[in-house]
């Protein structure tokens, strides 16, 4: 790197509250170069490409463009100087055409000069094979449409530096192909791109990655010297630490999950024909940065989210036709990823929250609600779950984390008899409520139960499971026995690697 | 005038007094009014300001007091008039909407107070009620004639609210006094279906305009619209020209004072000299000639309407005053040519 | 910065103090505008006072003022505690006044105990039809509620004044006006103690509407719906068919207003005796913090208070332009108190932390 870089971030530091989400992070990326800033969920990546992009304002450090140190108030100031962000959560508005989204927030002058406009915008697409109508209103676009939407955008502006913020993840293989062939165009051309990224096979088509973990730079590779491997031994920093609780006897199987597949108009599949089975007194473990399926896995099994092709037996039954509720019935607990919205009701108090989903039966009395019953449901499972609240009557949105996170697993373990799904059930909390809670699942893997546990905590998967299922852009990568595998085995998979591959 | 009915009030004392000797002529009235909207409508300010006027003519040398009730409707118009009733100081109750429901409920409870419905939605109830009509067919004939006569495009329109009857009438005779002088003269009627409402009555006065019209009878009160347009209109119950002089040429006028003394009248042979009442079955109205209806003077268009047709327009006036010439009252609902 | 918080509760007294000290002040400034009219305070508010509760009559004149507010009033409950908001209360009084009518042209000469039962369920019917229709737009089309129940007002407003004006409804005669001929007495709503029946069935509605908020399945499902519905969801509760009943529920709560109006009351069917009585349902709702008791005991004041205005404007010489005006400031004092007793006002940076 003999060349001034065209972009250089020195020592920048973004901090949250008491999160430092960028601490000290220093790189450069030269023209035609291609550095991919690659690092688990929270690693701080996304905070940094919004600092280089003018959505945020750094705390300290600085952002050096040809030389010239920048500050950036708004995203247009960036987009001026010649930094362009090709956002993952797609920053359109719906009611505009594609050109209006193009030309919005840079018109200059009280008119703008829509022909002109739309003459370059349709150059764009011939030159880099895009097909997308300018005049087609973005809300009529598929994800994978708008994700080209959105490249076109930084593209219509001429950037100097483009940061692409996972810009395959709503993308078939053939489109991020076709946006890899116009990534090599850009860095012909001289544009100094940024590519965040937690797949691997994409990491290793850049040429140089810097690894993030908790805001810090903790290494910094050139790709062609580098492995896959170390690159995981970097993002994943720490030795875990194996001590593998209780052995299980699986007994038959239970929960038989059979090619579920979920498509989506005009971008990749949320869900890739996910096939496993999980037996009785089993504890499976979903691992996976967050956002590759396992919510919606959870969801399409508990009957929260229909599927498009596939099927989900319980017990060798069908659960086809079966609602959110049938399914419940069949004695299938949901601990679902976000407790305080998709959890509980925060204006109910403990009790309503204990009643809900099974008031229509267990907690009614012909045409009312059996207030009785529900009055003991409620003790007991304040008793039971050792919930710290001054009365069954107190609202759930007044409770800590970890005493929500109790009332939900209250409900939910008591309807699992059959099937226990937890999604990220110990987030956020703090260590005393997160042993509690792993208690909990052993102990219902003890009662015969089938458990599926997602958790971003791979140490927890691999202490507390018997067989791990990665997940990777809505597939499945392959299933691992807990005792045997490695860190690191999980980790490639994480970004994408099979198994076989591996 | 005055001096001519306070003879007559002492006159009708004096018979009285031979007669049976009991009770002592009254020197007081008052007169409750129950209004549907209040003084922003022109039907109901008209009311209160001819009130105000035969209050200080003091018919019968009666010192009279007035009250107004204002929006209400139903069970609440009831309730005030019960109270106005109760109250035992007023003896006239002007009920000056659809009323009689709630006033049949109430006559016979109170026989000693007068009841008066007003306009359209009412029933004859006689005894101690009387019905009171408006119609104002006669000047709005009279309109028309000028309409005819100054219509350059022999196109005159009408922006009315419904095609209720008491609205027909005047449409009606508009266009009969429009043909009458120029049978040419080409329709055009438009209701808004509704009271009261600008938009609408502006929307369907640019229609008119763009359908040839040049002469407008405003019962709907777009006159803005017609000044934007250049344009020339009519108004109705109040002297709309006062408000808008550059676009009313004139208008058809009421007037509540031969309604008022005809039931106060009623009131004081009852009160004074024991007459029962005789409450009218079918509607009463006062004509052009017994005042109940005028035309309006020209204001600022006095000097651009020709002398001739301002002759002709008195002449018919005359004519019709003197029953020459009888405007027939038409409620079929007026449709465009 | 200026921020308002729920509160957890504000506890029956301190909400007791909070209304009379509301209606103190309300009225301390209703006597400074009599005062500036030259106006005698001691008349006006006397007459307020006797028309509001001042004898059996004036009370029973409240009352009638209240039984359609009651309606109304519970209707924009059952919708608002599921979060839906229903502002077509307005509509379905008319819908539903229009059902019934509908229904006694058919039933014309059929008995009081077929006819009375038929034109109230009639009514219902017509009123739940309405509110179900853009309940069903906002869960299959995503049509938000206030628009379309706002619109739907206004259609149906305009339907009944075409029906009325020239239209197949109108009364015969020369001097017709906008309103149906008289109602045979077979339909109208029989009278009890001096009340039609539409006050034992406001306040059977009331207790009705109590029961189902807080003691059956539906009113768990409406009241969760109105806080979280994506957490309702992810438990199984058919979202979509919980909000059109309880639009439905609504709907036929507006509708009986407009019954005990013109079956119990006016005895035709005419736009002026129904005009407002579904936004001022809105307004007794939320004062009654949308609480069915509450709702009751609001409708009953707004009643009481309707009658003391009357009686002032017509015994006393208030102007009676002011007497709107007397009511607008105390109904804003007493919204304010309303609203004080459920959130209350922070200075100062607003605090990232709930509860």
């Amino acid at each position: 790197m003999q060349r001034q870089p065209v972009l250089s971030v020195r020592g920048l530091t973004k901090t949250f509250g008491p999160v430092r989400a960028n601490d000290a992070v220093s790189f450069d990326v030269g023209a035609g170069e291609l550095v991919c800033l690659f690092g688990e969920n929270g690693a701080g990546k996304s905070t940094l490409s919004a600092c280089l992009a003018g959505l945020h304002s750094p705390d300290g450090g600085e952002i050096v463009l040809n030389g010239e140190p920048v500050r950036f108030s708004t995203a247009a100031d960036a987009i001026v100087a010649g930094i362009a962000l090709v956002h993952q959560h797609f920053l359109l508005v719906d009611d505009f055409t594609v050109l209006e989204n193009i030309v919005l927030g840079h018109e200059r002058g009280l008119f703008v000069n829509y022909r002109a406009a739309e003459k370059k915008l349709r150059a764009l697409c011939r030159r880099y094979g895009i097909s997308v109508r300018p005049d087609a209103r973005v809300g009529d676009l598929t994800v994978g449409e708008r994700q080209w939407v959105e490249l076109l955008k930084a593209l219509y502006h001429e950037a100097a530096v483009l940061i692409l913020d996972e810009p395959t993840a709503t993308l078939d293989l053939q489109e991020s192909r076709k946006l890899f062939r116009i990534i090599d165009e850009l860095k012909t051309a001289g544009v100094a791109l940024v590519l965040i990224s937690h797949s691997l096979a994409e990491v290793m088509r850049s040429d140089r990655v810097v690894v993030l973990r908790q805001g810090r730079v903790v290494g910094e590779r050139a790709t062609s010297e580098t492995t896959p491997q170390e690159l995981t031994r970097l993002m994943i920093g720490r030795e875990v630490e194996r001590k593998h609780r209780g052995s299980s006897r699986p007994g038959r199987p239970c929960l038989d999950v059979e090619h579920v597949t979920i498509r989506r108009p005009g971008g990749a599949p949320i869900l890739d024909d996910i096939s496993f089975s999980v037996a009785e007194g089993e504890i499976f473990g979903l691992a996976g940065v967050a956002g590759n399926g396992q919510k919606p896995l959870m969801e399409a099994i508990a009957g929260v989210l229909p599927f498009s092709s596939g099927r989900v037996l319980i017990d060798g039954e069908l659960l086809a036709d079966l609602d959110v509720h049938g399914i419940q019935k069949l004695g299938v607990g949901h601990i679902p990823e976000d407790r305080l919205s998709e959890g509980l009701v925060g204006d109910f108090s403990i009790a309503e929250n204990i009643a809900l989903g099974s008031h229509r039966d267990v907690f009614a009395d012909g045409h009312f609600l059996n207030r009785g019953a529900i009055r003991v449901a409620a003790a007991v499972a304040i008793a039971d779950y050792q919930i710290a609240a001054p009365s069954a009557e107190t609202r759930a949105r007044a409770l800590s984390g970890g005493n929500a996170q109790r009332v939900v697993l209250a409900r939910e373990l008591a309807a699992a008899s059959r099937v226990l799904l937890a999604n990220q059930p110990t987030r956020g909390l703090d260590v005393g409520v997160i042993e509690y809670i792993h208690d909990r699942l052993i102990e219902k893997r003890a009662a015969g139960c089938a458990v599926v546990l997602a958790s971003s905590e791979l140490e927890d998967l691999l202490n507390l499971s018997d067989r791990i299922g990665v997940m990777f852009q809505g597939r499945l990568m392959g299933i691992v026995d807990a005792r045997s595998t490695s860190i690191e085995e999980i980790g490639l998979m994480m970004a994408g690697q099979k198994r076989e591959a591996a | 005038m005055k001096l001519a009915l306070l003879g007559a009030a002492a006159l009708t004392s004096l018979g009285l007094l031979g007669g049976t000797a009991l009770a002592e002529a009254p020197t007081e009235l008052g007169i409750g009014m129950i209004l549907a909207t209040g003084p922003e409508a022109d039907w109901d300010a008209t009311l209160l300001r001819d009130v105000e006027t035969v209050a200080k003519e003091a018919p019968h040398g009666l010192k009279i007091a007035t009250k107004h009730v204002d929006g209400v409707e139903g069970e609440k118009a009831k309730d005030a008039m019960e109270l106005l009733a109760k109250s035992g100081k007023y003896q006239v109750i002007w009920a000056h909407s659809s009323y009689s429901d709630q006033v049949k409920a109430l006559k016979d409870k109170y026989p000693d107070v007068l009841f008066v419905v007003v306009g359209s939605g009412n029933e004859g109830l006689g005894g101690n009620v009387y019905y009171d009509y408006k119609r104002v067919h006669e000047p709005s004939y009279l309109l028309g004639v000028l309409a005819g006569r100054l219509t350059k495009s022999d196109t005159v329109g009408v922006v009315g609210q419904f095609p209720s009857e008491d609205v027909n009438d005047q449409i009606n005779s508009f266009f009969a006094g429009a043909k009458s002088v120029n049978p040419d003269v080409k329709r055009k009627v438009a209701f808004i279906e509704s009271w009261y409402d600008p938009a609408k009555a502006e929307q369907f006065t640019n229609a008119q305009i763009s359908a040839g019209a040049d002469l407008i009878f405003q019962l709907a009160g777009s006159f803005e619209t017609c000044e934007k347009a250049n344009i020339k209109c009519f108004g109705n119950y109040v002297d709309q020209g006062e408000r808008a002089p550059a676009s009313v040429v004139a208008s058809s006028l009421i007037s509540w004072e031969p309604d008022l003394k005809w039931v106060i009248d009623a009131w004081y042979d009852h009160a004074a000299n024991g007459k029962p009442y005789e409450g009218n079955v079918k509607e009463r109205w006062f004509s052009q000639a017994e005042g109940g209806s005028s035309l309006s003077g020209y204001h600022a268009y006095d000097d651009k309407i020709p002398a001739e047709v301002k002759t002709e327009v008195k002449a018919l006036e005359d004519k019709i005053n003197s029953k020459e010439l009888v405007i027939p009252v038409d409620l079929a609902v007026p449709a465009s040519d | 910065m200026i921020a308002f918080e729920r509160r957890e509760s504000a506890g029956w007294i301190a909400q007791a103090i909070a209304y009379l000290l509301a209606i103190a002040a309300g009225l301390l400034a209703s006597v400074v505008l009599i005062t500036i009219t030259g106006a005698d305070v001691a008349d006006g508010l006397g007459a307020l006072w006797q028309g509001a509760f001042g004898d059996a009559e004036a009370i029973g004149q409240s009352l009638a003022a209240a039984i359609p507010l009651v309606f109304t009033g519970l209707a924009t409950v059952v919708a608002f505690r599921a979060g839906i908001w229903n502002i077509g209360q307005e509509g379905q009084v008319f819908a539903g006044a229009m059902a019934g009518y509908w229904m006694s042209l058919q039933l014309a000469g059929a008995p009081a105990i077929v006819a009375v039962p038929a034109v109230v369920l009639a009514s219902v019917a017509g009123g739940a039809a309405v509110a179900a229709l853009c309940a069903v737009l906002k869960t299959r089309f995503d049509v938000n509620e206030i628009i379309s129940t706002m619109m739907l007002n206004y259609i149906i407003v305009y339907l009944l004044s075409y029906l009325l004006a020239g239209g197949p409804w109108i009364e015969a005669g020369s001097t017709a006006y906008h309103q149906t001929p008289l109602i045979a007495d077979t339909f109208r709503l029989p009278e009890l103690f001096g009340l039609h029946l539409g006050a034992p069935l406001a306040l059977l509605a009331t207790a009705a509407v109590a029961l189902v908020i807080g003691r059956t399945p539906l009113g768990f499902e409406l009241r969760g719906l109105g806080f979280n519905p994506v957490a309702l969801r992810y438990k199984g509760v058919r979202v979509a068919t919980t909000i059109v009943m309880a639009m439905a529920i609504s709907g036929a709560l507006s509708a009986l207003a407009g019954v005990s109006e013109v079956f119990g009351i006016n005895f035709r069917l005419r736009a002026e005796v129904l005009n407002g009585l579904g936004y001022t349902g809105i307004i007794v709702g939320m004062i009654g913090a949308l609480n069915p008791w509450g709702t009751l005991v609001a409708a009953l004041a707004f009643g009481a208070m309707a009658n003391g205005a009357l009686y002032m404007s017509v015994l006393t010489d208030v102007p009676s332009a002011l007497v709107p005006a007397m009511q607008g400031i105390l109904l804003l004092f007493v919204l304010g108190a309303a609203v004080l007793t459920r959130y209350r006002l922070r200075f100062g940076r607003k605090d990232g932390r709930h509860g």
